[in-house]
């Protein structure tokens, strides 16, 4: 058991040489106050992620999928309650999920250097709270007797990169990036016109048009776009 | 000392009195507007099944005619359909209280009526969370994560929509944070024709607390904080919408006469004396579901959280 603010086996430990020391005397408490109490996190449901062709990011220099999540909630997109307690069935949330060209990514497909040994392979992680047990993402970090939590960004990071690296994600399509890039590009015209003094936005945005010109440069040498053959409209006069 | 001081009292104070007063927990309690681009479909009692099915049909002027030669053959044209699926589930509460908790309960809130008023805000905030968990996943997405969210982000998603075919009026149901880095923009960054315009002053006006916001930009916005996290919890990530991308249904269960139930709107409320134990509780069950529809009727909002 973890001590807590009110142990008081220093205070017995250190007596005089030649005193009965006797055991530590650690009161019960309902609430640890300690460094070691529990964060505030409110319940929320286990979910899987999926990616989409259509959604990502530029994170960390890299061009990285945007998540959704599936939440394994009953009642949410198509999930039910399973037969086994607790359970839940995602016979409908997987069509809906297809239809819509989600791809649900596997809750085991995690980078084998995030997993401690011995540890199951899962992106979540369940986390005692105030709540009860609260499940998070592994990348989301909780603090004691706090409700904020952080992203552990470069884990983050490697482990969306692990989804392309493995092929459970392709990588995103030509025309999305450049799709992406016009739409920074887009607004750092604006800015320049408006002599916007945002700097960091600026430069920020110049970065991530830069990521995506050397991806999208990369494409082209690769992949030719398609030729047709010529079209002739039938015009009269 | 002979003088009579509080700290000598021992005997005749009480080391805490209550005041007659209390306050509630902070707590969204918000609840979802009675709004146009939220459906809500038929409820699932008798339908033989806990799905719902929703056709989308090509109709009304989705194909248009082709020119075609005088006395040419019209060639057929498929009729474009798809379909979306809201499955319903089980909701439940229970509260139960010792006889002795309810007899010393100084401030009347372990009773039927302040269960059923719980009941009716309960149901809100579950339906609110159910719909507010959807948002996040429309396959169109504006922002930046790591960015906070901005007035030019609110333009692209109103720009996004209507390319799209989405008819107005939009909501949006986005995270406080969202919602107050656009204020933030809106007053500090903005030109004139937003920040000096009527909705403009209203937005940095508006009534703080959680819920409706009130219209900005042709969106009519509310915040909640069910609105979940994206990228690790790093972000934010609501959604705007028009009618067509969210649906939801419920299956009340109606109240038995025979038993101590009754029906606060949809909700069935119980009440369920347990003899052997002295104790009484205070049970509530809903069937609710909600999910997607038309995906490309909405977009979400990523933004640094």
């Amino acid at each position: 058991m973890p001590s807590t603010a009110f142990d008081t086996a220093a205070t017995t430990q250190a007596a005089p040489s030649g005193a009965v020391g006797g055991a530590a005397f650690v009161p019960g408490v309902d609430r640890d106050m300690g460094p070691n109490r529990a964060p505030r996190l409110t319940k929320r449901a286990p979910f899987l992620y999926f990616a989409h062709p259509e959604r990502w990011q530029i994170l960390d220099g890299d061009i990285l999928p945007l998540l959704g999540k599936l939440k394994l909630q009953p009642g949410v997109m198509g999930v039910q309650r399973g037969r086994a307690p607790g359970a839940v069935n995602l016979r409908l949330a997987r069509v809906a999920c297809e239809e819509r060209g989600r791809t649900i990514i596997p809750v085991d497909s995690v980078p084998p250097a995030h997993v401690a040994p011995g540890e199951a392979p899962s992106y979540l992680r369940t986390i005692d709270s105030t709540s009860g047990p609260v499940v998070l993402s592994r990348y989301a970090q909780a603090f004691a007797g706090s409700a904020a939590t952080k992203c552990n960004e470069v884990e983050w990071a490697e482990f969306l990169r692990h989804q392309i690296n493995v092929g459970v994600v392709d990588p995103a399509p030509t025309w999305v990036l450049e799709r992406m890039r016009d739409s920074r590009a887009k607004s750092l015209e604006r800015m320049e016109s408006n002599q916007s003094t945002n700097r960091a936005k600026r430069e920020r945005l110049q970065a991530e048009v830069d990521v995506l010109d050397a991806m999208i440069a990369e494409r082209m040498e690769v992949a030719a776009p398609v030729v047709g053959t010529s079209a002739m409209p039938s015009v009269e006069g | 000392m002979t003088q009579i001081l509080y700290s000598n009292l021992t005997d005749q104070i009480t080391s805490e009195v209550l005041t007659g007063e209390f306050l509630l927990a902070l707590a969204d309690r918000s609840a979802l507007p009675n709004h146009p681009a939220l459906i809500q479909l038929p409820d699932v009692n008798g339908g033989g099944s806990v799905a719902l099915k929703t056709p989308q049909i090509g109709l009304m002027g989705y194909d248009k005619m082709s020119s075609t030669g005088e006395v040419a053959t019209s060639s057929t044209t498929a009729l474009t359909d798809a379909s979306a699926l809201v499955t319903v589930s089980r909701y439940s509460k229970r509260y139960e209280a010792s006889d002795l908790a309810r007899v010393v309960d100084a401030h009347g809130v372990l009773n039927a009526q302040m269960m059923a008023m719980d009941a009716v805000a309960t149901y809100s905030a579950t339906l609110r969370d159910l719909i507010a968990n959807l948002v996040d996943n429309f396959s169109t997405t504006v922002g930046t994560s790591g960015v906070d969210g901005s007035i030019e982000d609110i333009l692209d998603i109103v720009a996004t929509l209507e390319i799209a075919a989405v008819e107005g009026p939009y909501l949006g149901i986005v995270h406080p944070r969202q919602w107050h880095d656009a204020v933030k923009d809106a007053a500090l960054n903005s030109g004139g024709a937003v920040q000096f315009s009527a909705s403009g002053q209203a937005m940095l006006e508006a009534m703080k607390g959680l819920g409706y916001k009130g219209s900005l930009l042709g969106v009519d916005w509310f915040t909640t904080l069910d609105v979940p996290d994206i990228n690790g919890s790093a972000d934010r990530a609501g959604g705007v919408f028009g009618r067509g991308a969210l649906a939801w249904a419920q299956g009340p269960i109606i109240a038995d006469p025979d038993l101590p139930q009754v029906n606060i709107g949809p909700v069935l409320l119980e009440k369920d004396r347990v003899a052997t134990a002295a104790t009484t509780g205070f049970l509530m069950h809903v069937n609710l579901g909600a999910g997607e529809q038309i995906d490309a009727a909405g977009v979400t909002w990523v933004s640094d959280a």
